[in-house]
């Protein structure tokens, strides 16, 4: 059992797969480290962005801290004297004059007793006033107004004052608005002027602006606002400044800012929110305020999705000052988006949020990866075409060899003019060619079918043979070197080729083994290499057909007219030793033994008779049935004692005439001369003289009746030459 | 850090559309290009006849030129009439036809349309049948009728055979390495395809096999390692009567050669 082993075309699939695997999964990996490698620096670049924008928040909000401090210096130094209002209003206007996102500045008058038991400051019940310097509206170029709190008659009354834009400080005249409550009484003012909130920054978060307390909630101003008492330079608390700035300014602020500037069509969104997801600023237009606990907080209406999943991301709750960042992927319609979050340091516990998708960092990676995959695929398809189309051809090429073997095992060595696809497999039919034109060339010298079993043996012949019956036949042409010696070589060996060719196919057609050629003549045998149980009937017939066919050659154009070659024949069957004989790298296959001598003999023998055919008694007991023969002679061959019977091969069975009737008056005749009556003998074959043994005989009996022979002659003649 | 991986699904979905496409495919190439792999004509026709052999030039019913080996044997009662395997050209075959006329046949190589000779059309099953009817019909108008043909086909030509058998063309049948069906190898052949759909060229010799009514020989070698042993077994077991040789350790186009004795058995059943 041989171990399974894998066609050339399941290992060059297995091997497409295996290559087309491993590639995927590298390029899985690469994917997939590069995403992250991409991702994590995508972070980096989204924490600094953070941190730019914080400095701009936090900028932004510092524009009332300033201003606040701005007038706390004044009023600090004695620049500002707080004891009238008027030169209050007028600190207050230029300081609201100068700075275009503040909405209101608002100085409250209050002189301090000492503190209650709880901390609250304990006001004296005169001195308490209020100057606000505000704008109309949020719009740019709004006049700026007045609002002043006094006390008269122990009532509180406000009067205002409106300035064009342009005008004079104090051209617009007051118009009173009537009675007002106790400025001092407002949480802006007590918790600032309060024993704990004394002379520290009191800020607070988004709210509406008192001023528009008129207004539709959807007009009203959102500010912010800061908080600080007030010392003269003797370090007296004196009052509160309230300073409010208007929240659009941050909006704007927002609205500006990108976190990759160089890009146009960035895809970040920032956004502004508190711990809990509620906006502080808005992300699209129409986001109305809503009441979120006690702040002010926009509902995202419009907001895009990713801002409203953003808001979502779990990492938001855990952003305190501790912990100022936040990470993340929050997904929406099954695409990711990248989060990040920062706490603005100082505020009202405001986190700057930005979202973008995450595809905006990994779009050259997909797109990488989208190129990668179709090349990859295109040139898979393309090896499993390619691959398939050679592993096609080289298939059928391989099946045209495995056909040619097959045909040189059934022993067919005819040419093939197949041409091959590639020069390698090209090359090896070339070397199947050139072995079958090996084999072709020595079948020309070797016989045929000893070649087939020594291909089939698939071995190399060894020194060594067996003893077979086996029928022998040597032929001769007669007088072969006269006809040679009147014959021109270029006439000579195409005549004598043709002739052997003929007689050669003769042995072939009965099965026989050519042996050797000698010169003119054959030598052939029956029996091996392949067996034929009637091997001697072969032998016969072979005989036969030689004889027909070289007639027939001496009679046909391509003889032009030469003379007929008269051939003699020497058949005898024995058992002899048959095989390799020769050195051991230099065999031939051949016979050997007496019988052999024999055989060869009987062909010069019969000169003596002049017949063509002359075969042995041990021929003629086995084939009686088939041929008709006679008996020629009876003779001791050189270095033998013991007298052969030799016949001539006349024809087939059957047959008849005066050839027949000549042959039996010989037969007769022998006997009288085995008998020593010679005259008989003479007198019977006196008619036939012109037939060989006949003319022998007589002349034998002539030379008897003259010296008879000794006593004890039996009429074997002795053969003196090979 | 999360970070997210690439959807799963939309890749899954891409994946499975362009393994939908590429199937799709596949199944179209198959059909269209199945002809090439099972007729895999070689570009060879040295169809010089041998000593004792002559070529005759026939016209099939379609029209298409047909050729056709024929060995002559005056001792011959039968005339085996040879369909040669699809990666054969009659030539291929010769050596087996001087075996023939050894075992007392005389012997015709048919070349079909698209191979050596009788290149220049492309093969089908339905053109196999007429390149042998017409080879048959031939040698029917000059003496040689059904009860004196011996339908031989090796490989390819054992569904040639077997349907010139069903038709009546031959008193004999000798299906050497033979298949059940060519849709059976091409379901063999391409596991993953539905193959069987794709191909129109059938050659269902299993299912022709129960109205065979002819002395039948099936030869298959048990290392064939193109049709396995075990088709010619089931062509064997449903072909009435017929007779099963196993070569034991015959490959595919070698159970002759394999086994010496193997012709003269056949040709006793088919002579």
């Amino acid at each position: 059992m041989r171990p399974a082993r894998l066609t050339l075309a399941q290992f060059f699939f297995a091997a497409t797969a295996l290559a087309a695997v491993v590639m995927g999964v590298l390029l899985f990996a690469f994917l997939t480290a590069s995403r992250r490698s991409i991702l994590e620096s995508s972070e980096h670049l989204r924490a600094a962005a953070a941190r730019r924008i914080e400095e701009r928040v936090a900028a932004s909000l510092s524009q009332a801290t300033d201003v606040l401090e701005a007038i706390e210096r004044d009023a600090n130094h004695g620049a500002m004297s707080t004891d009238d209002p008027t030169l209050v209003e007028a600190r207050l206007f230029s300081a609201v004059q100068n700075a275009p996102h503040i909405a209101d500045v608002t100085f409250t008058r209050g002189r301090r007793l000492g503190f209650d038991a709880d901390g609250t400051a304990q006001l004296a019940p005169e001195a308490r006033w209020q100057v606000s310097v505000f704008r109309a509206s949020a719009r740019p170029n709004t006049p700026i107004l007045t609002r002043v709190v006094t006390t008269e008659d122990h009532r509180f009354v406000a009067r205002r004052r409106e300035r064009a834009v342009d005008a004079p400080l104090l051209a617009a005249p007051f118009i009173p608005e009537g009675a007002a409550d106790d400025p001092t009484v407002h949480l802006t003012f007590s918790t600032p002027a309060s024993e704990s909130g004394y002379r520290h920054l009191h800020s607070s978060d988004l709210h509406y602006s008192e001023l528009d307390a008129a207004l539709p909630s959807m007009e009203r101003r959102v500010v912010l606002s800061v908080q600080k008492s007030i010392d003269d330079a003797a370090g007296t608390f004196v009052g509160v400044l309230k300073v409010e700035l208007l929240h659009a300014t941050i909006d704007y602020e927002l609205s500006r800012l990108k976190v990759d500037e160089s890009d146009p069509a960035d895809t970040h969104r920032v956004f502004l929110c508190d711990a809990h997801g509620w906006l502080v600023s808005r992300v699209s237009p129409n986001d109305v305020l809503e009441l979120r606990g006690d702040d002010l907080r926009f509902a995202p209406t419009h907001a895009p999705p990713m801002i409203t999943a953003a808001l979502g991301f779990p990492g938001l709750a855990g952003v305190n000052d501790d912990h100022p960042d936040a990470n993340g992927t929050v997904t929406v319609a099954g695409q990711p988006f990248l989060v990040t979050f920062h706490m603005v340091a100082g505020s009202q516990g405001w986190v700057i949020g930005i979202v973008v998708p995450a595809e905006r960092y990994t779009r050259d990676l997909t797109l990488l990866r989208d190129r990668f995959l179709l090349a990859f695929a295109v040139i898979t398809v393309l090896v499993l075409a390619v691959g398939g189309l050679v592993l096609g051809r080289v298939g059928r090429a391989f099946s045209r060899i495995s056909t040619i073997t097959t045909r040189m095992r059934g022993f067919d060595f005819a040419p093939a003019n197949g041409t091959a696809p590639f020069r390698d497999v090209g090359e090896v039919m070339d070397g199947l060619e050139r072995a079958k034109t090996a084999m072709r060339a020595l079948g020309k010298y070797v016989p045929v079918d000893l070649v087939r079993d020594l291909y089939t043996a698939n071995r190399e012949p060894t020194l060594g043979g067996e003893l077979r019956d086996m029928s022998i036949l040597f032929t001769d042409i007669r007088g072969f070197t006269t006809v040679a010696e009147g014959l021109a070589p270029e006439v000579l060996a195409p005549a004598l080729g043709r002739y052997l060719e003929a007689m050669i196919a003769s042995v072939h057609s009965t099965g026989g083994t050519i042996d050797k050629l000698i010169g003119d003549g054959v030598m052939a045998f029956w029996n091996a290499p392949a067996r034929h149980p009637d091997h001697a009937k072969r032998a016969c017939e072979s005989i036969l057909t030689c004889l027909e066919a070289t007639e027939k050659l001496f009679a046909s154009e391509a003889w032009a007219g030469l003379p007929p070659f008269f051939t003699r024949y020497g058949l005898h069957t024995d058992t002899v030793l048959v095989g390799h004989f020769g050195a051991p790298d230099r065999l031939s296959y051949t016979l050997m033994g007496d019988g052999v001598n024999l055989a060869s003999r009987l062909e010069a023998l019969g000169k003596q008779y002049g017949v063509a055919t002359l075969v042995s008694e041990a021929v003629v007991e086995r084939v009686k049935g088939d041929f008709v023969f006679r008996q020629v002679d009876l003779v001791a061959v050189k270095g033998k004692t013991q007298g052969v019977r030799v016949y001539e091969l006349l024809g087939r069975a059957g047959l008849d005439g005066p050839k027949l009737a000549l042959a039996r008056t010989y037969e007769r005749a022998l006997e009288a001369y085995f008998a020593r009556d010679f005259a008989r003998a003479r007198e019977l074959i006196a008619a036939q003289l012109e037939d060989g043994p006949s003319a022998t005989l007589d002349a034998r009996c002539v030379h008897f009746q003259e010296s008879p022979p000794p006593p004890g002659w039996t009429g074997v003649f002795v053969a003196t030459e090979k | 850090m999360p970070i997210e991986s690439v959807s799963p699904s939309r890749v899954l979905r891409g994946v499975v559309t362009g393994c939908a496409f590429g199937y799709a495919g596949l199944c179209l190439l198959g059909h269209l290009g199945y002809r090439a792999l099972l007729y895999p004509a070689p570009e060879a026709d040295d169809v010089a006849p041998p000593a004792g052999a002559r070529l005759v030039e026939l016209r099939a019913s379609d029209g298409v030129a047909v050729h056709a080996m024929e060995f002559a044997n005056a001792a011959a009662a039968r005339t085996v009439v040879y369909f040669h395997g699809n990666g054969e050209v009659i030539g291929d075959d010769v050596w087996m036809a001087q075996r023939l006329v050894a075992q007392g046949f005389a012997v015709s190589l048919v070349e079909y349309r698209g191979y050596g000779r009788s290149r220049g059309t492309t093969p089908n099953e339905d053109g196999l049948y007429a390149d042998a009817s017409a080879v048959l019909d031939d040698l029917a108008a000059r003496g040689t009728g059904a009860d004196r043909v011996v339908l031989w086909g090796a490989s390819l030509g054992s569904g040639v055979a077997a349907e010139m058998a069903r038709r009546g063309r031959g008193a004999a049948l000798v299906l050497v390495t033979p298949y059940t069906s060519i849709s059976d190898m091409a379901a063999l052949r391409a596991p993953l395809l539905p193959a069987r759909w794709l191909v129109d060229d059938r050659f269902d010799t299993l299912a022709k096999a129960a109205s065979l009514h002819v002395p039948t020989v099936v030869v298959h070698g048990t290392d064939d390692e193109v049709i396995p042993f075990a088709m010619g077994e089931r062509v064997a077991a449903a072909i009435p009567g017929s007779r099963f040789e196993r070569v034991k350790g015959g490959h595919h186009a070698d159970c002759f050669l394999t086994d010496d004795s193997l012709l003269a058995r056949v040709a006793k059943v088919a002579r």
